[in-house]
């Protein structure tokens, strides 16, 4: 097993008190343990999910790397299993002739390879166990530092800084289901770089969300964009901003829908779980066969690696094209768009978003 | 020298004994000699003190000691910015007047500053918009007025296809009876560029339109001129096109519309309000306003050598931009960001540049929007008037709605794009590669692999930037080369 820090690649029986033999600092993880995986797969997880460093993630962004990386692991398995069967298989099929021993060697070939098949199922890794994951890789190598840390707000409110900000507003504003979405676009920079607002529609963060939204009606220009798990609310929130008079209800805005949508569970195989119950009065969002899926199932946002969100959010923005006259359609109130963008060729992890 | 600018300062006494020990009287006071700078900081001056005297003059190059070591300090700045804000210079020991203020040098080598120009404040209530934006016209032609030569003097003015350099053509057609062409700059078809706008704002003023194309071959040759002609080093990629387009002009004044952004609500007030919202809070702000600059901030621990990294620091600048941001003198933080653009992006980048660049081919740049009495008129228009919720610049645009197209004054700030992503994942890409690899290598500052990453496109990131970031290395390459300079 490799260490992260010295790359001295040791036996078991060389790590005494699960240390480097090398440099003598601690491992997270022990295969020979049971442990699902090494520190080293865990940090390769850690990479993908920053793109090496350079963005900046949520724990549940790491959850589903780790997910995925176990999933590619079980499948490699189970790619192992299928050949055991298929060899099985081949040496039955000489069995034909007398040689007796080869249908004895074929039918255990073709039991291993089926037990094979059954251990390696598709993995899914519960919330609880990635936390019991997490908190060793962390507890043997500090908090990696492209991980999303929320800290509670320093200083004195906004408006005391600076009393001229409620005359404001801004291009464009991104509203998302989740605070952690707002958390995910504030740390990498996206509002900054995009003259954009980030809110959380549930009343995120808590310190500026009124400022904001008060900004945000003093541009009647204003271009808003929804990012969402795909959940029965979710996929409802845009239609709910058009229409919310706490939102944008009675504007004639624009607002474009970038979130997750049933149809890309398929990017995903195996990542969408249980849906919640949905609360009362929640208008539908989606189509018929959409709200089918919705009923039964939800996929969350956090599958998609952060950089792919962002790039997806930003390109977005930038093809967006211009509005016609009368551009919806003559209907007073804000108009919803679902952006549909692009399914490029999937990992079996981010790249597919759009 | 310049009887019709603003203010006119005693330029010609210290020019004419630029990188020469001061023995003569000039500028001599009873308490030693007086180097003084005007208020905006149109020219520069620069100095350093040896057992011969005082060294002084318009250019840091052209004062540089022997071998002079480089500051590390300011190399930070350098980085976090592309040019070097406040009197520390690239140089220990090297030293640049603030504007506003005047240095006088002891007999005994003692350095003392005095202010002669304090920012106004502003108020955050305003009565009457109609007469501010009227006053605002009348400053606008005013500053315009005072620049221009003789009725019958030929005149040119840039015209990017912006608010700012449009305005600016447009009351030089107005004011100026004279012969005027607007020039624009372009990087051929392959590349996308505002000759529609720039086009349209000559056509409708009905001034001739001039283009000058620049090629990537232009850029490579011209490029040690041009770090060599500026003040002090200076990484905008607009550097090298400045410097051609002076050269095609030749001569004679030359307006710009540079002031119209930090001075009247530009476009880098939003990403300002909104780390001040949703970012960290107000004390990370300054590193936020540095941020802003979208240069090498971020990649100053990765890029840099260990070693080096450790000796510079930007916290004397991050203090600095505190200071502004949180000074009661200025209610509204619009106001607190001109301020600090007046002084950082005026003073210690913009006018320097176009000023520099400039005089190495007899052109005296113009830029009315960065006039002094101008600016403190621009304080005391409230924030709010400035940017009226998402318009920017909104009085300014008011107060010349009248002599622009609709279409330029409505239009969202664009900016010339000098195409360097292309040119160094293309063209140039073999030019910069030698130049980082065997030239700024030999400096011993940066970490060989993050510069191999750079080149070769490589460094990751949402928004890598390499082009803009690879201009700024060469630039501090070429000018550490040119004045010879070591790091110890």
């Amino acid at each position: 097993m490799k260490c992260i820090y010295c790359q001295n690649d040791s036996k078991y029986s060389d790590r005494i008190g699960g240390k480097c033999p090398g440099c003598g600092k601690a491992f997270a993880f022990e295969p020979k343990n049971q442990d699902p995986l090494t520190d080293a797969a865990f940090k390769a997880a850690i990479d993908r999910v920053s793109s090496n460093e350079q963005v900046k993630w949520g724990v549940e962004h790491l959850r589903y790397e780790v997910w995925r990386l176990l999933s590619a692991k079980a499948r490699k398995t189970r790619r192992a299993g299928w050949m055991v069967v298929g060899a099985g298989a081949l040496l039955l099929t000489c069995a034909v002739t007398p040689l007796f021993v080869f249908a004895i060697i074929g039918g255990i070939a073709i039991l291993v390879g089926i037990l094979v098949i059954s251990l390696s199922r598709r993995p899914s890794l519960e919330q609880s166990e990635f936390d019991r994951l997490y908190d060793r890789y962390t507890a043997a190598h500090g908090v990696p530092k492209t991980a999303i840390v929320r800290r509670p707000r320093q200083g004195p409110e906004p408006t005391r800084i600076a009393p001229d900000l409620l005359e404001y507003s801004f291009d464009r504003a991104v509203i998302c289901d989740r605070a952690r979405t707002v958390d995910l676009l504030v740390a990498n920079q996206f509002h900054f770089e995009n003259n954009c607002a980030i809110l959380g529609a549930e009343g995120y963060p808590k310190h500026a969300f009124e400022i904001v939204r008060s900004m945000l009606k003093k541009n009647p220009k204003l271009e808003v964009f929804v990012l969402h798990d795909a959940t029965v609310e979710g996929c409802a929130l845009a239609k709910r901003l058009s229409t919310d008079p706490k939102w944008f209800g009675g504007q004639n805005l624009r607002i474009v829908d970038v979130g997750l949508r049933p149809a890309h569970a398929k990017f995903y195989p195996g990542m969408e779980v249980p849906a919640d119950p949905a609360p009362q009065g929640v208008p539908e969002g989606g189509t018929h066969p959409e709200m089918a899926w919705l009923r039964k199932n939800k996929l969350e946002l956090a599958v998609v690696r952060p950089d792919q969100i962002v790039k997806r959010l930003y390109r977005a923005m930038t093809n967006l094209p211009e509005p016609a006259d009368g551009d919806n359609g003559g209907v007073s109130g804000s108009d919803v768009w679902i952006y549909g963008g692009d399914y490029g060729t999937s990992d079996g992890g981010a790249d597919s978003f759009g | 020298m310049e009887p019709r600018t603003a203010e006119p300062i005693a330029l010609g006494e210290y020019l004419a004994f630029a990188g020469e020990p001061t023995a003569g009287p000039v500028c001599r006071t009873p308490d030693g000699i007086r180097l003084r700078r005007d208020a905006i900081g149109h020219r520069s001056v620069f100095y350093r003190v040896d057992a011969n005297g005082v060294w002084f003059g318009p250019s840091l190059a052209g004062i540089a000691a022997q071998k002079p070591q480089l500051n590390l300090e300011s190399l930070g700045s350098y980085l976090s910015c592309a040019y070097v804000p406040g009197t520390q210079t690239l140089l220990q020991g090297h030293f640049a007047v603030a504007p506003g203020t005047e240095v006088t040098v002891s007999p005994s080598g003692q350095a003392v500053t005095t202010s002669t120009w304090e920012l106004p404040s502003t108020p955050l209530e305003w009565e009457d918009e109609a007469a501010l934006r009227e006053e605002l016209r009348a400053g606008l032609e005013d500053a315009v007025r005072r620049r221009l030569p003789s009725p019958e003097t030929s005149v040119a003015a840039t015209v990017s296809g912006g608010v700012d350099s449009s305005l600016v053509v447009a009351l030089v057609r107005r004011l100026h009876a004279g012969p005027l062409a607007a020039h624009s700059i372009a990087f051929g078809p392959e590349y996308p560029n505002e000759l529609e706008f720039s086009g349209s704002v000559a056509e409708h003023l009905g001034v001739p339109h001039r283009v000058l194309q620049i090629h990537h071959t232009d850029i490579a040759s011209s490029f040690d001129a041009t770090i060599r002609a500026l003040a002090e080093p200076n990484g905008d990629p607009l550097t090298v096109p400045n410097y051609l387009m002076f050269k095609e002009i030749g001569g004679g004044s030359l307006f710009n519309g540079e002031g119209g952004d930090p001075c009247f609500g530009g476009p880098k007030n939003a990403p300002m309000m909104l780390d001040l919202l949703l970012g960290e809070g107000s004390e990370a702000m300054a590193a936020g306003y540095l941020r802003a600059h979208q240069r090498m901030y971020d990649d100053r621990r990765i890029s840099l050598k260990g070693d080096v990294f450790s000796r510079l620091s930007t916290d004397r600048l991050e203090d600095v931009i505190g200071e502004f941001l949180t000074s009661e003198k200025w209610p509204g933080l619009v106001d607190r960001l001109m301020a600090i653009n007046v002084v950082f992006k005026g003073g210690w980048h913009i006018l320097p540049k176009v000023e520099s660049l400039g005089a190495e081919h007899g052109v005296t740049p113009c830029s009315p929007l960065f006039d002094r009495r101008l600016v403190e008129l621009a304080f005391r228009i409230p924030g709010p008037l400035k940017r009226r919720g998402a318009i920017e610049k909104y009085l300014l645009k008011e107060a010349v709605r009248d002599l622009l197209p609709e279409a330029i004054i409505e239009r969202p700030k664009s900016g010339m794009m000098v195409p360097v992503e292309p040119w160094f994942s293309g063209p140039l890409r073999g030019w910069a590669s030698e130049r980082l690899l065997d030239g700024l290598s030999r400096f011993d500052l940066f970490e060989r692999r993050w510069l191999e990453d750079l080149v070769r496109g490589k460094t990751g990131g949402l928004r890598p930037r390499r082009g803009i970031k690879i201009w700024q290395l060469l630039t501090l390459e070429s000018w550490l080369r040119a004045v010879d300079a070591r790091v110890a």
